[in-house]
């Protein structure tokens, strides 16, 4: 009991001496504050990204069979369809166009898709159940779904028609039918989704190509398998799983988080080497306080706890503060300060809302990397100051 | 023996054998630099002898470790300084429960024992000030007070009265005379006559050059 009052009375002296030294302590904690926050935002954002990602191709094909000729992707003849459907473990195989329209007017690179509907495995399922559904409810041709980005690029306003041209240079006329929600702005901000046909009709892709075959495999435990019979069966083909595209965004985020997270090493090095010197450069009024403490039966582990208590108060709450600070800038403001470096500088910025999330993990991740480094720093500077000798105030 | 074995290696004190009886009070006398202080840091389990041998309370204290020489001085001694030795940014009550704030005594029960003090050195009246606001007379009743915190039954004071006028002077002389009727044993050092002269004096001790010159009963 007795020890953990003295925890406790030395805790409470720690703190009124904190707010003694006032000025001096919000410096460092305003500094160190802005250090967790840097980390803690790119690490909340890439872990937000990463999973949002991993939510919006939840959606998407098992398999995606393209071709490639000379290492670059070219139209895939529909004749492979067949044989691919007749692997033993594939439920369907749908085709898709997808390409690029690049807009010089706006200079905006436009992601154009042609599905034949809005079918598990070729779509997220979400979309079947939106507005987006309308797209491929029967009517006319040349309606299409886009993103609000995209509403913004075309300068549509409120307008429902736009046109594109075709290959020939001839004009192709589309409605706009509906708008993708703002959830999905990761993977919709530059899209422009249209019917199978339609696309077709865009880019003047004969009948029997397509650009990629979207395989649906009855079982997800059988999908590297059906994969690798793909390969065998199709040869000159990519054959692009669901798990390697989300490694691949992962892969995207972390090392632009990465690269980050290197930048922001040299800000704590530099912050760490100033906090050194801060709690190792004692003025003679604490060596004297020192002094006077030990003279009145403080041991030396009481002023080594006592500076630990300083260096932790400060770290801790700074560590609290910037970590909210990074999470509430998630939350209320979708990480603007980094979104650029996450997403890129594109014309089509994507504006989706970023789900903050609060992993144990990640918070001791960031933890161990801001405080820990800044009560090492001190911990030398504190035992220093702890073996001034109580017979100096004498 | 101060900085030993370097150039600058200076005796403070040699062939000293003083033994202070339970509920003596003792006062040293010397000019400066004749190793008063030193001595009453030996007494006070502040220094440890580089040679020879102390004790107190039967225990010998001479070869304790820095920690368990803290433990004894928390246990046994109030120390009273020359020149006060308080925190002057805490207020009175905080500088009184500071040697208590290791000990883990709960603040409530800190400020119970430093107000009894407060009250019987009439400092009342100033528990809240910080200590920078007191006068001479008051911070030395103050020092004197969080010697005390601890009820040890030694009081060591260097110097008690040295900024203190001759009224001052007999006031604290009082309070210490109070201390040892309590049955407190007293070691003071002083250069002042009336410290000297005090009836409550058991015994004067002179120190010169680092060595005892006389110790014995006071003469009347």
């Amino acid at each position: 009991m007795r020890f953990f009052g003295r925890l406790q009375n030395i805790l409470d002296y720690a703190i009124s001496g904190l707010r003694r030294k006032v000025l001096k302590n919000c410096a460092v904690f305003l500094v160190f504050s802005v250090v967790v926050f840097l980390f803690a935002s790119f690490q909340l954002i890439n872990r937000a990204l990463t999973e949002l990602a991993g939510e919006i191709l939840d959606g998407a094909p098992d398999i995606t069979v393209q071709q490639l000729a000379v290492g670059r992707q070219v139209s895939i003849p529909l004749t492979g369809r067949e044989a691919v459907a007749a692997i033993f473990g594939v439920r369907r195989v749908d085709e898709r166009i997808w390409g690029y329209y690049f807009d010089p007017a706006t200079a905006a690179n436009y992601t154009v898709v042609g599905l034949p509907g809005l079918l598990p495995g070729v779509a997220p399922k979400s979309w079947a159940q939106s507005e987006v559904a309308q797209l491929f409810s029967p009517g006319r041709p040349g309606r299409v779904v886009i993103s609000p980005a995209v509403r913004e690029q075309l300068g549509l306003d409120q307008r429902r028609f736009f046109s594109l041209y075709r290959p020939d240079l001839s004009l192709a006329s589309f409605e706009v039918v509906a708008d993708f929600f703002p959830e999905t702005d990761l993977v919709t901000a530059d899209l422009i989704l249209m019917r199978l046909a339609d696309a077709r009709d865009l880019f003047a892709v004969p009948d029997d190509l397509v650009t990629d075959l979207l395989v649906t495999v009855g079982n997800p435990l059988e999908i590297d398998t059906v994969a690798e019979k793909i390969r065998g069966l199709l040869p000159g083909v990519r054959v692009i799983t669901r798990q390697q595209m989300l490694k691949t965004y992962e892969v995207v985020f972390g090392w632009r988080s990465g690269l980050g997270g290197i930048c922001l090493l040299t800000a704590l090095v530099t912050f760490v080497i100033l906090a050194w010197d801060k709690a190792s450069g004692l003025s003679a009024e604490e060596v004297r306080e020192v002094g006077v403490l030990k003279v009145l039966g403080w041991q030396t582990t009481d002023i080594i706890f006592l500076r630990f208590c300083e260096s932790a108060v400060v770290a801790c709450t700074a560590f609290a503060c910037g970590y909210l600070l990074a999470w509430l800038h998630l939350l209320l403001f979708d990480g603007g300060f980094f979104r650029p470096i996450f997403l890129g500088w594109s014309v089509l910025r994507p504006a989706f809302p970023l789900a903050p999330p609060l992993v144990l993990a990640d918070l001791l991740v960031v933890l161990a990397i801001s405080v820990l480094p800044y009560l090492c720093a001190t911990a030398v500077p504190a035992w220093r100051a702890a073996v001034v000798r109580a017979d100096s105030v004498l | 023996m101060y900085n030993r074995g370097e150039a600058n290696q200076v005796v403070a004190l040699r062939d000293i054998d003083l033994e202070v009886a339970a509920g003596e009070m003792v006062c040293l006398q010397g000019p400066s630099g004749s190793g008063k202080t030193t001595l009453l840091s030996i007494i006070g389990c502040i220094l440890a002898p580089t040679t020879g041998r102390a004790m107190l309370a039967g225990r010998k204290i001479s070869r304790l470790p820095e920690h368990f020489l803290t433990l004894y001085r928390r246990q046994y001694v109030g120390f009273v300084f020359q020149h006060f030795v308080m925190l002057n940014h805490l207020s009175v009550l905080d500088n009184l429960t500071l040697p208590l704030l290791p000990l883990g005594i709960a603040p409530k029960d800190s400020a119970r024992r430093a107000d009894r003090l407060l009250e019987r050195f009439s400092l009342s009246h100033r528990r809240d000030f910080p200590a920078s606001q007191l006068s001479g007379g008051e911070l030395q009743r103050a020092a004197i007070a969080r010697a005390l915190i601890n009820d040890p039954p030694l009081l060591v004071a260097d110097e008690p009265t040295a900024h203190l006028d001759s009224r001052l002077t007999l006031i604290v002389m009082e309070l210490l005379g109070q201390l040892k009727k309590e049955g407190r044993t007293l070691v003071i050092s002083s250069h002042d006559p009336l410290v000297a002269g005090h009836p409550s004096i058991d015994r004067l001790v002179t120190v010169h050059d680092g060595t005892l010159v006389t110790a014995g009963p006071r003469a009347s």
